[in-house]
């Protein structure tokens, strides 16, 4: 391989590895920006992964296995929402005991049907996401490798839901609305802002953003179901968004630079698993958040109302 | 409602559900073996709940008891190959202090953290975990790995320094016993002392304790350190006296469990005793269950899983019955 295809081919993987961890991200931004820390984004990752190849593998269909996924999600942030916004339990206790919940549902559901149901030594899903070349665009060197030979997830990532919520949260009133809401929910409710209810659709579009970024684990980057497969990624959004001072932009920015991790990790593991251990490859996006995060330290203050308990006034 | 999920699962999984809960209870708490099992599995899980209720009480999310736990395993098991045969009672004494040590000192870096840089103790404590997961597999498939074998795991520690079986036949030993200890001089430090009133202070409300000149930075470092040398005790407790050697599973989500088991038992070190009782014996039934009947292995995970909403769920329902308001949480 010559130094420009390495490149081009480190800079594919990048956008990728940015489309699975952005779409998580973005939706655990908005929640966050509402006021809703919610932790059971890495189990809802790990069920929506186990979904899409379940389905995947009995259907071989990959938009089945994408909506089953989104559904799966949607029912574990339903579950969160239930909890936290009707029963007033504390988020992140809530959230962890979901995600404990989750780990072991995954584990029994992927044990009992494929090794106690069909046996099957090592299943693996025959479909995945293709990439498209979009004409003319993909001939440009890096560029069009880059951003024009991706799936069709990615396009709708980078085309469609970065610029729209870009767009809901500076240019619309429910940007504004959103900010108060994270700010000071008792206030936005005296201005008649339906703060529950607002909070309540925006943890249901983010689960529809987590249920498609699970399904690139096991449509995109691999075909084959491993039980340490998320690894904390949902966790890691969270890490990012601290990064991004719960900006939409740096927020992004930072999606990119723990994606250039994991791209780097992705190939060089291969490369030099004989000189380096690759555990310390895999310990990299953890270390370099946490010194990351060191280092924007005291400069960011989150959404006033973030992780509070709030019960309702009548 | 527990009893009536695991029916549930039993149902699922193709067994009577009278005839499994049966059977897990016997092989939870029948015979004065399983019974001893029992106890014992029910250690690490106690270790870590009782160190969680310091932090938590406190408002301090450690959510790291997983790495704490790896890393006092790691600790306890590397002192013991270090030291070799050493006349008894040194390498035990020395293996379980530095496992305290590293597990303290693997908790203190979020606490450092959050007190220098303000970062969410939440986050990083949780991003260590994966630190500590990898760096384990790391010295299991590299410099600790047992040359004689094919799987990742040590060689088994020298005889100086495991922990000694107090009842023959059984794996119930000195630092078991040592780790049952450990739940009333918990329970009176946080009945008794001035340090227990100071954290409470501070869980119930951080700007007034700010305002009454606590030094909040003080607690929080104290309590990540309690929880992390209780968490790294467990670890020891593991490798000394059950194990003999470190391997991959040595913690079976043991860090996360053990969140949900000290809200579960109400943040009181009696209460996190009974539950962490009968969330072993939740593991080991369904163990030997999934072992004999060939049930998934994942079943406890759910269990335990859903320990804490259906906590909740019912807390509200008495809170309703009895007319009261909110109990906490």
């Amino acid at each position: 391989m010559s130094g420009v295809e390495i490149v081009s081919q480190f800079l594919k993987d990048l956008i990728a590895f940015s489309t699975l961890i952005g779409l998580a991200t973005l939706g655990e931004l908005l929640n966050e920006k509402v006021g809703v820390l919610n932790l059971s984004i890495d189990g809802a990752l790990w069920i929506g992964a186990l979904m899409t190849f379940i389905t995947a593998y009995f259907t071989g269909s990959i938009t089945i296995a994408i909506l089953v996924a989104i559904g799966s999600s949607l029912s574990i942030y339903l579950l969160f929402g239930y909890m936290t916004l009707v029963k007033n339990v504390d988020q992140v206790y809530t959230g962890v005991a979901i995600n404990l919940i989750c780990y072991g549902v995954c584990f029994y559901i992927y044990r009992s049907i494929f090794e106690w149901g069909i046996r099957d030594a090592s299943p693996h899903i025959n479909v995945s996401l293709s990439d498209i070349e979009i004409p003319y665009l993909s001939q440009i060197p890096i560029i069009g490798y880059m951003l024009f030979r991706q799936t069709i997830l990615t396009y709708l990532f980078l085309f469609l839901i970065i610029p729209l919520i870009y767009f809901i949260i500076k240019k619309t009133i429910i940007g504004i609305i959103i900010k108060a809401i994270g700010e000071d929910p008792e206030k936005a409710e005296t201005l008649g802002i339906n703060v529950n209810r607002y909070r309540f659709i925006i943890l249901m579009n983010a689960g529809i953003l987590t249920g498609i970024s699970s399904t690139m684990f096991v449509l995109y980057f691999s075909n084959v179901y491993l039980t340490e497969m998320v690894a904390g990624r949902g966790f890691i959004a969270i890490a990012l968004i601290i990064l991004g001072k719960w900006e939409l932009i740096p927020t992004i920015l930072a999606c990119l630079f723990y994606s250039s991790l994991e791209a780097l990790q992705y190939r060089v593991i291969t490369l030099i698993s004989g000189l380096f251990p690759y555990q310390f490859i895999l310990m990299l996006p953890y270390l370099a958040t946490i010194i990351a995060l060191g280092a924007v330290g005291r400069k960011v203050k989150p959404p006033a109302s973030l992780g509070k308990t709030r019960t309702r006034t009548k | 409602m527990l009893i009536l999920s695991m029916a549930i699962i039993f149902e699922l999984s193709d067994l009577r559900w009278n005839e499994g809960l049966k059977l897990m209870f016997y092989y939870s708490y029948g015979s004065p073996a399983f019974l001893f099992e029992t106890f014992l599995r029910s250690v690490p899980l106690l270790l870590i709940s009782i160190g969680l209720i310091f932090p938590f009480i406190a408002g301090v999310w450690n959510i790291g008891a997983e790495g704490q736990f790896y890393i006092g395993a790691i600790m306890a098991t590397a002192t013991a190959l270090l030291l070799g045969e050493l006349p008894f009672p040194i390498p035990l004494i020395v293996a379980t202090l530095s496992s305290c040590l590293g597990g303290a000192l693997y908790a203190l870096i979020p606490a450092f953290l959050r007190v220098k840089y303000d970062i969410n103790e939440l986050l990083t404590s949780l991003m260590l975990n994966f630190v500590a997961y990898y760096f384990l597999s790391y010295l299991l498939f590299g410099p600790l790995k047992n040359p004689m074998t094919q799987f990742p795991e040590t060689s088994p520690i020298p005889l100086s320094s495991r922990a000694p079986a107090l009842i023959p036949n059984t794996r119930f030993n000195i630092l078991t016993i040592l780790a049952f200890v450990i739940v009333p001089i918990t329970y009176i430090s946080l009945t008794r002392t001035k340090f227990a009133v100071l954290i409470r202070y501070m869980g119930a409300n951080l700007e007034a304790a700010l305002c009454m000149g606590i030094n909040i930075n003080k607690l929080i470092y104290t309590t990540m350190a309690l929880s992390g040398a209780l968490a790294g005790f467990a670890g020891a407790h593991e490798v000394l006296g059950v194990l003999y050697a470190l391997r991959m599973g040595i913690s079976m989500n043991y860090g996360y469990v053990g969140i949900g088991l000290a809200y579960f038992g109400n943040l009181n070190p009696l209460g996190v005793f009974l539950v962490s009782l009968l969330a072993a014996g939740i593991i080991n039934g369904t163990l030997m269950l999934s072992f004999f009947y060939n049930i998934p292995v994942g079943v406890y995970q759910v269990l335990l899983g859903a320990i804490p909403l259906f906590v909740i769920v019912s807390r509200r329902i008495t809170c309703r019955v009895l007319n009261k308001s909110n109990l906490g949480i």
